[in-house]
């Protein structure tokens, strides 16, 4: 197949999603969707005792929007909350592999704006408790 | 129609001799936007290279010139409407068309009156009348469908009451390509509430069928240029000459003002009173030029080849696996909705664009009737009279391609 977009892997992690489920458990989860496409997304990220991450999700949408968030939530596993926190948009990209034009970035970046939108609510939700600085400082 | 004749109609046509990747373009996505003829764009040239000037007010040729092609054009449209130019009003759009319209209207409705629309209008007939309703705590009501996707005429009977102020629909639907008993509509309505303004959006019934706004019976009209192988940029609102002429205006600033003092001002009359500032000369003359181009066609032949060629499209796109067709497969509207199931429709436009096929994907700016029919997004083709076999052929073979890649 002369598709280099439609290549195997992220045809297989949108056929196969690995991580597509809800977390019960989560320590936070956030929803978002592109309205103009259709592209639909929520993440739940737990923050494990000894603060690394089960990172999961649920959705639908395109081949690229919804292998993006499987390759993402498969990398994350198991990462530590500060590498989500220091996490580029340009990670999304290289999991990927694959040059994405303009008019997919959207697809591609949907789970990141998720996580990030649902990371900056969690963030700003134990900043006034003043437990997030604690967190931080523990680990 | 002859092979011969679509090559000669394609070839005025200078769009569609691109080729990209060498390979030719294949464009499906009528309802979006239509290509323009050569007697179009030549327009567009002649009007900025022989006679560019500020309409109604020069005292010179120049001036007296672009007047005279800038009433032409709107003459034009008045007939083809089969209206009277003063009429006729141009806007940016069908968009800018019912903008103006909700702000012109809204002093005519109260607290609890109603304006029913339908489940299938495009955003731009819906939000509109939604930030009016909410402006005035007035009632939005939409009527449904049937089964087999046509406007539940049943049902508008219930819906529309003597506390309905506005019927606002679309007489095709850019999705579904269901199109609306307009004149059969509007008589219910009038026969309910006989003061009940209708207005119809005909943004993509214009560019296929005959439109007589006397026969029609409604109130307004809007369409967009564009869409009928005009520019973008401009669009028309039919009204009828009473309600215009005692609706006040929205939009003011020069040419639409009869007498300014410090105070107040009074209101030029119609057309005039609703196209302040410099208008969009140009391509209102192109539009006219589109208008001409269409009329000289021949139609009637022309539509019956297009319906040929949409139901020879139904019959190929049935040949694809998982392939659903959600518009009405016996419609004979040149709009085709479908899905395939595991496959979103981003993924099936960015596949058939390698092979130079353009569709389009998404929710089509008509996302409560896709909340409505419960999907959550849709592929759409839309032809054109100047689209082939040979293209749906290719299209087809195309579909196919997706479908043994997500295999």
């Amino acid at each position: 197949m002369d598709d280099e977009l439609y290549q195997e892997q992220i045809l297989d992690h949108y056929q196969h999603p690995r991580n597509k489920k809800v977390l019960k458990d989560a320590t936070f989860q956030h929803h978002e969707h592109n309205p103009s496409c259709g592209d639909d997304l929520t993440i739940y990220v737990k923050i494990k005792k000894n603060q690394t991450l089960q990172v999961a999700f649920q959705g639908h949408g395109c081949a690229i929007s919804q292998a993006s968030a499987s390759l993402l939530a498969e990398y994350l596993n198991n990462k530590s909350l500060s590498e989500l926190i220091i996490l580029p948009q340009e990670k999304i990209f290289q999991l990927l592999g694959i040059p994405i034009s303009n008019n997919r970035t959207k697809c591609a970046l949907l789970c990141y704006l998720t996580i990030r939108q649902g990371l900056q609510e969690y963030q700003h939700k134990n900043q006034t408790k003043g437990e997030y600085h604690a967190k931080i400082r523990n680990q | 129609m002859s092979k011969k004749t679509i090559n000669n109609l394609r070839k005025e046509f200078p769009l569609l001799k691109r080729k990209i990747n060498n390979k030719p373009l294949i464009y499906l996505d009528n309802a979006a936007t239509t290509q323009k003829p050569n007697y179009v764009i030549k327009c567009l040239q002649e009007y900025y290279t022989k006679y560019n000037a500020n309409v109604h007010r020069g005292l010179y040729t120049l001036s007296e010139q672009a007047t005279i092609e800038y009433e032409h054009a709107r003459s034009t449209i008045a007939q083809f409407l089969h209206a009277q130019p003063p009429e006729i009003i141009f806007t940016s759009g069908t968009t800018a068309s019912l903008n103006m319209l909700a702000r012109m209207l809204e002093h005519t409705i109260n607290k609890d009156d109603e304006i029913v629309i339908t489940i299938m209008e495009h955003h731009s007939n819906l939000v509109p009348w939604q930030e009016l309703a909410k402006r005035k705590q007035a009632k939005l009501k939409f009527i449904a469908l049937t089964k087999d996707l046509y406007l539940n005429m049943e049902e508008a009977a219930k819906l529309i009451t003597t506390k309905t102020k506005i019927l606002a629909f679309a007489y095709v639907s850019n999705v579904l390509g269901a199109i609306v008993p307009a004149q059969e509509l509007i008589n219910l309505a009038k026969k309910i509430n006989p003061n009940i303004i209708t207005i119809i959006d005909a943004a993509q019934a214009v560019p296929y069928f005959d439109i007589n706004v006397k026969e029609l019976n409604c109130d307004f009209l809007a369409f967009s240029g564009h869409k009928v192988m005009g520019p973008t940029g401009i669009g028309i609102l039919y009204g009828k000459f009473s309600l215009l002429n005692s609706l006040p205006p929205v939009n003011f600033g020069g040419e639409m003002i009869k007498e300014v003092t410090q105070n107040d001002a009074s209101w030029n009359e119609l057309p005039y009173k609703l196209e302040p500032g410099t208008p969009n000369i140009a391509d209102a003359i192109a539009l006219g030029k589109a208008i001409e181009y269409l009329n000289q066609l021949p139609r009637e032949k022309l539509l019956q080849d297009l319906h040929k060629l949409t139901k020879y499209t139904v019959e190929q796109l049935q040949t694809i696996p998982h392939l659903e067709i959600l518009s009405n497969q016996y419609s004979p509207h040149p709009i085709i909705t479908f899905s395939i199931k595991g496959i979103h429709p981003h993924d099936i436009a960015e596949i058939l664009n390698r092979d130079n096929i353009c569709i389009r994907a998404g929710t089509h700016c008509a996302m409560p009737l896709h909340k409505y029919l419960n999907i959550p997004a849709t592929s759409r083709i839309s032809l054109y009279y100047y689209n082939t076999i040979q293209e749906i052929d290719l299209l087809t073979k195309s579909l196919k391609k997706v479908v043994k890649i997500f295999q």
